[in-house]
């Protein structure tokens, strides 16, 4: 991923009034491009054809709830950072599932703009990070396999 | 007695004497009394031909008489006359001997009515034989017989009247016939000795009839009286026996000794004393020390005339146990002011019983108290979780379009500072400057965003409050900050405090405090309730906190009204309230000292009337292991 390219932020939430509120937000104070869902089996087929940042869901929706959605999604997109937004009632649950999602933040409803703002900027950075570390990790295997090939060579030479 | 008044009522009594005999008692009667009158004639009517013989024998011997004419002693006639005496002495003995007869008894009046009539014609037989009619007073053997025998026998007048006719006719056709049978004439003057037989007969009639009624009107008296007295005694008896048998004590007291003088078999018992024995003491004695007092005063006014109870209860003495015997007193109202008369009725086991009763209505109502303070409680916690649920539920609900609103009004915020720090810009100024409607837009749109920013956020802390006071998700032994819950609690009672009631916080340093968080904040929430409730129109609520020991101390004062110190007592009684039908539920107090109970606190309450209520509540700060 390249500098100029725009960070890709999905945010899930069945309330469009959510989805709004977070999106005018952030296209006002960031240069991410925002891409909202009220659906979450809509925002699933968008991850499958589309590399995201960040995905922010909400916990409960119809159809599928929010840590079902981000573990699928996980399994999709692993170094997408993972947001969990919440009501009081289900923090508890959502608390317990963070195991199981690799989740990196969870947000309380209501939110603070700052709050989301510092939590989007810094899991952005954690996913650039992730993406850089699999980039360097997957350029020390080529390295790897480079050199393993020279070996190769190396041998079939002397042997 | 009266029969002889006059002849009105003699006609009556003759009229009586024909009905009189109808009484089967009366009948009875004559029968009993003819008895000795048979027997009377029997003798007479063997004594006198016996009497007559002996004269014979004398005149026989004389050769002369006052009796019989001189001419005939010695001739046949004179031996049938000794034969026709042996007949009438027969005749005499027969009927004694029917008078011992029953037979004889009852049928006393036709045999002596017979013998009188045989009786006649034998001796007027003989006279006429003996020829000796002419001489004077030669009838009253028979006039003296027949004297007897009325005298004696009980006969119905119509028998007398009968019976002198038969006489009568007897005499005149022996008269008559006399000159055929003896072949004499008869020398005396027949229709004059019938004429004074008839005239003896018509006055003893009269005299019967006077004699037989008197008889029956006796016997009429005689028969009334010992019907009274039967009557008398049958109602005696039932008496007595009503005073003997009754269950309760009946006693009569003489008023002047203040001794017993008469008791029935139920005061005996009942004291356990003879009759004897309690005549022979006073019958103050027999009354409990505790009431002899009482008692006596009664009977004193009572002998004085004024007004005392005639009803009451009281303790007896009884030698049959140790345990006094509560009775039940009356005294009876009586003719006689030298006695006074009452009962005594055992009412001890009654009193056990009712003193039984109470108690059961008394464990009844304690357990009917427990309940319903059980089923207050259940009521009240079921209440506030509902409570807590919906406020949770609220909380929850309100959560997304107020996290919308807030996040909105902060972006829009955010945009028009961008818009503003744009409007500074030397470019964008003129562009201002033209349309000052623009700026003055921009102005506006700030401003209401500003209105809208903080009322969200005002939002955002109630619903924050609201959850937290719920907080469902505690109901359990936790450690929180009391602090928290206290402003949690103000929170919500925000509206009833504002503008009226001032809040003074004295929090000092505490800990955390191990507790069921929403009980505690139940607690503060009725502690808090009641006191900006006792406060009319302005005052002050104080909360100060402090750490004693290991304890936390709450102290919540209200400058209300206070309570009643005849109520201090009652108030954390379940049901106790003062705010009137439909106000309180009376339950708020019981419930807050319940779940105080429950943390092994203790709640105080101090008041002054007129200057306001302190409630204190002291909590362990950490819990100990022996209560769940």
């Amino acid at each position: 991923m390249t500098a100029d390219e725009k960070h890709i932020i999905l945010i899930v939430d069945d309330e469009e009034m959510v989805t709004t509120s977070l999106r005018s937000f952030l296209e006002l104070e960031t240069d991410y491009e925002v891409v909202t869902f009220t659906s979450p089996i809509e925002a699933l087929e968008y991850v499958r054809e589309n590399p995201i940042d960040l995905i922010v869901s909400d916990y409960l929706m119809p159809d599928v709830d929010g840590i079902s959605l981000l573990l699928q999604i996980k399994q999709l997109r692993p170094n997408a950072t993972r947001v969990l937004l919440t009501g009081y009632a289900d923090k508890e649950n959502a608390i317990k599932a963070i195991n199981d999602v690799g989740l990196y933040q969870y947000i309380e409803k209501p939110w603070e703009n700052a709050d989301v703002k510092l939590v989007m900027q810094s899991g952005r950075e954690r996913s650039d990070l992730l993406r850089r570390l699999t980039s360097k990790i997957g350029e020390v295997e080529k390295a790897h396999g480079e050199l393993m090939g020279i070996q190769n060579d190396l041998l079939k030479v002397f042997i | 007695m009266n029969s002889f008044a006059g002849f009105g009522h003699f006609h009556q009594d003759l009229l009586a004497s024909f009905r009189c005999e109808s009484d089967p008692g009366f009948r009875e009667e004559m029968i009993r009394i003819g008895t000795p009158g048979m027997r009377m004639a029997g003798v007479v009517g063997v004594l006198a031909p016996l009497f007559m013989f002996l004269v014979s024998l004398l005149v026989l011997d004389r050769s002369t008489s006052w009796f019989y004419s001189p001419e005939l002693v010695g001739t046949a006639h004179t031996h049938m006359v000794l034969l026709d005496e042996l007949l009438l002495v027969t005749l005499g003995s027969i009927v004694i001997a029917l008078s011992f007869s029953h037979w004889g008894q009852r049928h006393a009046r036709p045999i002596v009515f017979v013998m009188l009539v045989a009786y006649a014609m034998i001796l007027y037989m003989d006279f006429i034989a003996l020829g000796i009619l002419e001489t004077r007073g030669n009838l009253t053997p028979l006039v003296f017989l027949m004297m007897i025998a009325l005298g004696t026998v009980p006969f119905r007048p119509m028998q007398i009247a009968a019976l002198g006719v038969m006489l009568s006719l007897v005499m005149y056709t022996m008269s008559w016939q006399a000159p055929h049978w003896m072949g004499r004439a008869n020398p005396v003057e027949v229709d004059e000795k019938t004429a004074f037989l008839i005239m003896f007969v018509v006055v003893s009639t009269g005299i019967s009839v006077v004699m037989y009624t008197t008889r029956f009107r006796q016997y009429e008296a005689r028969k009334q009286a010992s019907d009274l007295n039967d009557r008398l005694a049958a109602s005696e008896r039932k008496y007595r026996s009503l005073f003997e048998n009754s269950a309760e004590g009946i006693f009569v007291i003489d008023r002047q000794t203040g001794r017993m003088v008469t008791v029935n078999p139920a005061t005996e018992e009942m004291l356990g004393r003879s009759a004897e024995e309690l005549y022979s003491i006073p019958s103050t004695e027999i009354i409990h020390p505790d009431d002899r007092e009482r008692v006596t005063s009664y009977h004193v006014a009572r002998s004085r005339g004024e007004p005392a109870p005639t009803r009451y209860d009281l303790k007896l003495i009884s030698s049959r146990s140790s345990e006094p015997v509560i009775a039940e007193l009356t005294i009876h109202g009586t003719d006689d002011p030298g006695v006074t008369v009452g009962a005594v009725r055992d009412i001890t086991e009654h009193v056990a019983a009712d003193r039984k009763l109470r108690e059961y209505a008394k464990t009844l109502e304690a357990r009917n108290r427990e309940i319903h303070e059980t089923r207050a409680q259940l009521l009240q916690s079921e209440k506030m979780a509902s409570l807590g649920n919906l406020v949770a539920g609220v909380a929850h609900e309100i959560n997304t379009p107020l996290g919308s609103i807030h996040a909105s009004a902060d972006t829009s915020r955010r945009a028009l500072d961008i818009v503003s720090e744009a409007a500074q810009d030397d470019e964008c100024q003129p562009l201002f400057d033209k349309y000052p409607r623009l700026k003055r837009a921009v102005d506006v749109l700030a401003e209401s965003n500003v209105t809208t920013v903080t009322a969200a956020e005002r939002i955002v802390g109630i619903v924050k409050s609201l959850r937290s006071f719920a907080r469902l998700d505690e109901a359990e032994f936790k450690k929180v900050d009391i602090h928290e819950g206290l402003e949690s609690t103000l929170t919500i009672l925000h509206h009833e405090l504002k503008n009226r009631v001032e809040v003074v916080r004295d929090f000092g340093d505490l800990p955390q405090v191990e507790c069921f968080p929403n009980q505690l904040n139940q607690v503060f929430l009725n502690i808090l309730v009641n006191a900006a409730q006792a406060i009319g129109a302005k005052g002050t609520i104080t909360i100060r906190t402090r750490q004693e020991g290991d304890r936390a101390v709450v102290e919540i004062s209200d400058t209300g009204k206070g309570i009643a110190p005849e109520h201090l007592a009652q108030i954390f009684d379940p049901g106790f309230t003062t705010k009137g039908v439909g106000v309180g539920t009376g339950l708020g107090l019981s419930i807050t000292y319940r779940i105080i109970g429950d943390h092994s606190g203790r709640i105080d309450v101090a008041s002054e009337v007129g200057k306001g209520t302190t409630f204190t509540i002291r909590l362990p700060i950490e819990r100990n292991g022996d209560h769940a």
